[in-house]
C-alpha cells in the first residue's frame, strides 16, 4: 500500500484540504478550518528516527510566512510521521520523545504503519470520531415476555406501577 | 439541540442574576476551585431535569440531600429564585426552560421530552438518561474509575449503558420471590397446623370412645337426677347443670348440718346442766332468800321511819330543852332573891328552891339522854339497812345470771330450729334435742350427693359421645383444611417457581442486553482509550464480565492484566473518561448535541492534555456543542485554541469567581474566533 496517497484519500474523506509540496510526492500537506500540518513517510524506522527534525525544521522555514497570518491556527500545526517498518531493536522511548517534543508543531510519529485502518489510528489525533454506534434502547420487556411465558396482565402489572403482592398475587392465578 | 443561554438568580452559589449566551460551538470556564465552575454545570442540569445527580445515587447526610441546597443560602437573601435554560436547534427554533423551587415553570414536561429526545424510541426517564450521558461530571469519572470495585463497576456500567430500569424491576422481582417464600412457608406452617390439630383430634377421639364404651343406662341416670333435682328440665345438659349446682347445695346443706349437729351436742350438755334439781333448788332458794331480806329490809325501813319521827317531836323540843338547862343553870347561880324566886317572886325556901331546880335539870337530861338513845338507833338500822339491800343486790345478780344461761340455752335452741328449717329440717316444739335425726338426714342427703356424682358421672360419659361428634366435624373440617393447604402449597410452589424464573430471566436477560450494548459501544471506547492515551504500553482496552447471579466488570490491557491493577489514578480517570463519552457519543435517541464536561481533568501533563483537547476537538468535528469546565488556565488556552472555532460555530471563554457573601459572578467572556480557512494551503 503507497501510505502517502491513501493518508491523501483519508483526510479528504475527513473534511481536510490537502496538496502536495512542491516536487516532493512524499510530502502532503493539509488543513481545515482549525488546524494545518504535514505528513510525510519515512522508509524505515532508523531513517524517521534521523530525519524527523529535518522534515520539521525545513516544513517551518518553508511556511513560516505563511503561519505568521494566523499564529493561533498555527499552535495547531501537525507533524505526522510514519514509517510502514516495524522496529527491530529500536527503543520505543525515541518515538515517545518526538511526540512528547511540542516545540513548534504537535508531532504524531508511528511505525508499523501499513494498512488503512493503521493509517486511520495515527491519524487518529486529527480525525473525527471513526465508531460512532448509537445504542438504541434495548427491547428487554419484549425478551422476558417471549421467555417467561406469563399473561400480558401480569407482565404489565409487573413491568408497570404494580406493588410486589399485587404481582405476586397475579402470579398466583397463573396456570 | 444546543445550549443557547444559562440565566439564574439564587442557585446553588449564585446570589445575584448571572446570564451567559453560549455560542453553537463550545464554551469553556476557567476558574478556581469554588468560583462557581460547577454551579454553572449544575444550572444546565437543574434546568433540564429538575434536579441535581452529581453521582449516581441520592446520598444523604443527616437527613440532607444536594436538593436542600439547591438555592442560593448565603447570609443575605438573593432576590429571586430561577434557572433559565435557552436551547436552539438546528432551524433556529428556541425552547426555553425556566424552572423555579417551585419546580418547572415552562414548557411542559412532554415539550421539554419532545424536543430533547426521540419520544418513540426513548426509553423512560429519557431526559434522566440523557443528561446522565452528557453532563459527564469528574464524581462520575472518579466513581468510575478509581478503586470502583467490579461488582459496583458493572451496576455502573449497566446503569449508563442501558435505558431500562433493571435494578427496579431485579428489585421488585426479588421482593415478589421473597413474598412466595413467605407464602410457601407460611402455607407450609398452616399445613403442619391442621395436620397437627387432625392428630390432635383424632386422638381425643379415640380417648372419648374408650369412655363412652363405659356408658350402662344413661336413660336412668337422666330419670334418677330429674328425680333429684326435682324440676322438668328441657335437656340433658341443663340437667347436669341443675345437677351440680344441686350437688354443691347440698354439699353445704351437709357441711351446715354437721356444723349444727356440733352446736346441738354443746347445748345438750348446758341444757342437762340447767335441768337439774339442784339447779332448781339453788334458783329458788336464792328467789325465797332475795323476798325474805326484802321483807326484813321492809320491816327495818319502817322502824326507820317511826325513829325519823321520834327524833323530829324530840328535835323540836331542843329549843326548850335548852332554855330550860339555861334557867336551871341561871337559876343555881342566882339563887333565891329574898327568899323569894327570882323569876316567879314566889317565897320559897331555898331547899325547895334548889330541889326544883334540880328537878328541872333531871327531866332536861332525861330528855337529852333519850334524844341520844333514838340518834343511835336510827345508825344502827341504817346500817342494817345498807347491809340488807348490798346482800338482796347480790342474790339478785346471781339469780338473774342463772336465768340468763337458761334464756341463752333456750333462744341458741330457738336459732337452731331456725337453722334447721333453713336446711329443711323440722323439729317438734316440744321434742328435746334428737341429734340423730340430725345425723341422719346428714346421711341422707349425703347419700343424694353420692347418686347425683354417679348418675352425672354416667351422663358426662354420655357427653363423650356429643363430644366425639363434636371431634367427628372438627377433624372433618380440619381435613378439608389440611387438603386446601396442601393444594395451596402446591399453587405457591408453582407460583415461587414462576416468580424464581421471572427474576433470574430478568437478571438473565438484562445481563444479555448489557453484554450486548458494551459489544456495541466497545469500539468507540477502544478508540476513544486509544486517542487518549492513559498508557502508552497499553494501546488498547477489553472488558471482562463475569459471575451469574453476581456480575463484575473489569478493564483489562495486553495480556488480559486488569488495569485496575497496573494503571495510576490518573491512567484510571482517562479510562473512566474515554467510557463516559463513548456513552455520551452513542446516545441515538438524544437530540442534545451538547456534551457538558464538569472538570474532567485534574493535574494532568501537558501532553496528556493535549489528547483530551484532540478527542474534544474530534467530538466538535460532529458538529456538537462541547461545554468544558477547567480549573487550568493554560488548559483552557489549549482547549479554546482546539476546539474549532468556526464561522457561526464559534466558541467562548468564560473566566469565573467569587465575591464573599455575593457568590459566583462571572470576571470575564472572551469570544473565539474563527481562524483563517486557509493558511498553509492558500494560493
Amino acid at each position: 500500500m503507497n501510505i502517502i496517497p491513501e493518508t491523501n484519500s483519508i483526510l479528504e474523506l475527513s473534511g481536510y484540504k490537502t496538496k502536495y509540496a512542491d516536487a516532493d510526492a512524499n510530502l502532503l500537506y493539509f488543513e481545515d478550518d482549525c488546524l494545518l500540518g504535514f505528513v510525510t513517510v519515512f522508509s524505515t524506522v532508523s531513517e524517521l528516527s534521523a530525519q524527523w527534525k529535518e522534515k520539521h525544521d525545513a516544513f517551518l522555514t518553508k511556511n513560516a510566512g505563511r503561519l505568521r497570518v494566523s499564529p493561533l491556527k498555527a499552535w495547531n500545526c501537525y507533524s505526522i510521521f510514519l514509517t510502514p517498518d516495524d522496529p527491530d531493536s529500536f527503543p520505543m522511548h525515541a518515538f515517545l520523545e518526538i511526540e512528547d517534543n511540542l516545540q513548534g508543531t504537535r508531532k504524531i510519529a508511528r511505525y508499523g504503519v501499513k494498512t488503512h485502518k493503521d493509517i486511520i489510528h495515527a491519524l487518529y489525533p486529527i480525525m473525527p470520531i471513526q465508531n460512532r454506534v448509537a445504542l438504541i434502547p434495548e427491547n428487554f420487556l419484549d425478551r422476558v415476555k417471549e421467555r417467561v411465558g406469563l399473561k400480558d396482565r401480569t407482565l404489565a402489572a409487573f413491568l408497570g406501577s404494580a406493588s410486589p403482592d399485587e404481582i405476586a398475587n397475579l402470579l398466583m392465578e397463573e396456570e | 439541540m444546543k445550549i443557547s443561554f444559562i440565566e439564574m438568580v439564587g442557585f446553588r452559589g449564585a446570589k445575584n442574576k448571572i446570564k451567559l449566551d453560549f455560542p453553537s460551538g463550545f464554551v469553556v470556564i476557567c476558574g478556581r476551585n469554588g468560583s462557581g465552575k460547577s454551579t454553572l454545570c449544575d444550572a444546565i442540569e437543574y434546568a433540564l431535569r429538575g434536579k441535581i445527580e452529581k453521582t449516581y445515587g441520592s446520598e444523604t447526610e443527616k437527613g440532607e440531600t444536594i436538593s436542600d441546597y439547591l438555592w442560593w443560602r448565603g447570609e443575605e437573601k438573593a432576590l429571586d429564585h430561577y434557572v433559565t435554560l435557552g436551547l436552539i436547534d438546528d432551524n433556529g427554533k428556541e425552547l426555553i426552560i425556566k424552572r423555579g423551587p417551585e419546580g418547572l415553570i415552562s414548557p411542559k414536561h412532554e415539550e421539554l421530552e419532545a424536543a430533547l429526545c426521540l419520544v418513540d424510541s426513548s426509553p423512560d426517564d429519557c431526559i434522566d438518561h440523557l443528561c446522565r450521558g452528557s453532563i459527564i461530571r469528574d464524581e462520575m469519572i472518579t466513581n468510575l474509575s478509581v478503586d470502583m470495585p467490579e461488582a459496583e463497576r458493572f451496576k455502573f456500567v449497566k446503569t449508563a449503558v442501558t435505558t431500562s430500569n433493571f435494578e427496579m424491576l431485579e428489585e421488585k422481582a426479588r421482593k415478589v420471590v421473597d413474598i412466595f417464600n413467605e407464602r410457601a412457608s407460611l402455607a407450609k406452617k398452616y399445613y403442619e397446623e391442621t395436620r397437627n390439630r387432625v392428630s390432635e383430634l383424632m386422638a381425643e377421639r379415640s380417648k372419648m370412645r374408650a369412655e363412652a364404651q363405659q356408658i350402662e343406662d344413661t336413660v336412668k341416670a337422666e330419670q334418677v337426677l330429674q328425680s333429684l333435682v326435682n324440676k322438668p328440665l328441657a335437656d340433658v345438659a341443663t340437667l347436669i347443670n341443675e345437677a351440680k349446682s344441686l350437688s354443691v347445695e347440698l354439699r353445704q346443706q351437709v357441711s351446715g348440718l354437721a356444723h349444727v349437729l356440733e352446736s346441738m351436742r354443746g347445748l345438750d350438755k348446758s341444757r342437762a346442766k340447767i335441768e337439774t334439781e339442784a339447779f332448781k333448788t339453788q334458783v329458788k332458794e336464792m328467789e325465797t332468800q332475795i323476798k325474805e331480806l326484802e321483807a326484813l329490809l321492809s320491816e327495818i325501813a319502817e322502824r326507820n321511819r317511826e325513829l325519823n319521827d321520834q327524833l323530829a317531836v324530840q328535835g323540836k323540843l331542843q329549843p326548850k330543852l335548852l332554855s330550860l338547862s339555861e334557867l336551871a343553870a341561871s337559876g343555881k347561880h342566882i339563887g333565891l332573891d329574898q327568899g323569894a324566886c327570882p323569876l316567879c317572886g314566889l317565897q320559897i325556901s331555898e331547899s325547895d328552891y334548889f330541889r326544883h331546880i334540880e328537878e328541872l335539870e333531871r327531866v332536861v337530861e332525861a330528855e337529852n339522854k333519850a334524844m341520844a338513845m333514838l340518834i343511835e338507833e336510827r345508825a344502827l338500822i341504817s346500817t342494817r339497812m345498807n347491809d340488807l339491800q348490798n346482800e338482796i343486790s347480790k342474790k339478785k345478780v346471781n339469780f338473774e345470771h342463772l336465768s340468763a344461761t337458761s334464756n341463752f340455752i333456750l333462744k341458741q335452741y330457738e336459732n337452731i330450729k331456725e337453722e334447721l328449717r333453713n336446711y329443711d329440717v323440722s323439729l317438734e316444739a316440744d321434742t328435746s334435742f334428737d341429734t340423730a335425726a340430725i345425723e341422719n338426714e346428714i346421711i341422707l342427703r349425703r347419700q343424694k350427693i353420692a347418686d347425683i356424682d354417679k348418675n352425672l358421672a354416667i351422663l358426662e360419659v354420655s357427653k363423650a359421645i356429643e363430644k366425639i361428634i363434636a371431634i367427628d366435624r372438627d377433624l372433618e373440617i380440619a381435613q378439608k383444611k389440611s387438603l386446601e393447604y396442601e393444594k395451596n402449597i402446591e399453587r405457591v410452589e408453582k407460583a415461587v417457581s414462576r416468580a424464581g424464573i421471572l427474576y433470574s430471566t430478568i437478571r438473565r436477560v438484562s445481563g444479555e442486553i448489557v453484554d450486548e450494548q458494551l459489544a456495541a459501544l466497545s469500539p468507540l471506547f477502544s478508540e476513544l482509550y486509544f486517542r487518549l492515551r492513559p498508557h502508552i504500553d497499553w494501546p488498547e482496552i477489553n472488558y471482562h464480565i463475569r459471575g451469574d447471579v453476581r456480575r463484575f466488570l473489569s478493564l483489562r490491557v495486553g495480556d488480559n492484566l486488569n488495569l485496575r491493577f497496573m494503571f495510576s489514578s490518573g491512567q484510571r480517570r482517562a479510562t473512566g473518561l474515554a467510557f463516559l463519552l463513548a456513552v455520551n457519543l452513542s446516545l441515538g435517541w438524544g437530540k442534545l448535541k451538547s456534551l457538558i464536561l464538569d472538570d474532567p481533568v485534574q493535574h494532568i501533563d501537558d501532553y496528556r492534555a493535549l489528547h483530551l483537547a484532540e478527542v474534544l476537538s474530534s467530538i466538535r468535528l460532529l458538529k456538537n456543542q462541547v461545554i468544558c469546565t477547567v480549573e487550568d488556565a493554560a488548559l483552557a488556552d489549549l482547549l479554546c485554541r482546539r476546539l474549532r472555532s468556526a464561522e457561526g460555530d464559534e466558541g467562548l471563554l468564560i473566566n469565573t469567581g467569587y465575591s464573599v457573601g455575593e457568590g459566583v459572578k462571572i470576571i470575564s467572556e472572551r469570544k473565539i474566533y474563527p481562524t483563517p480557512k486557509e493558511v498553509l494551503l492558500s494560493a
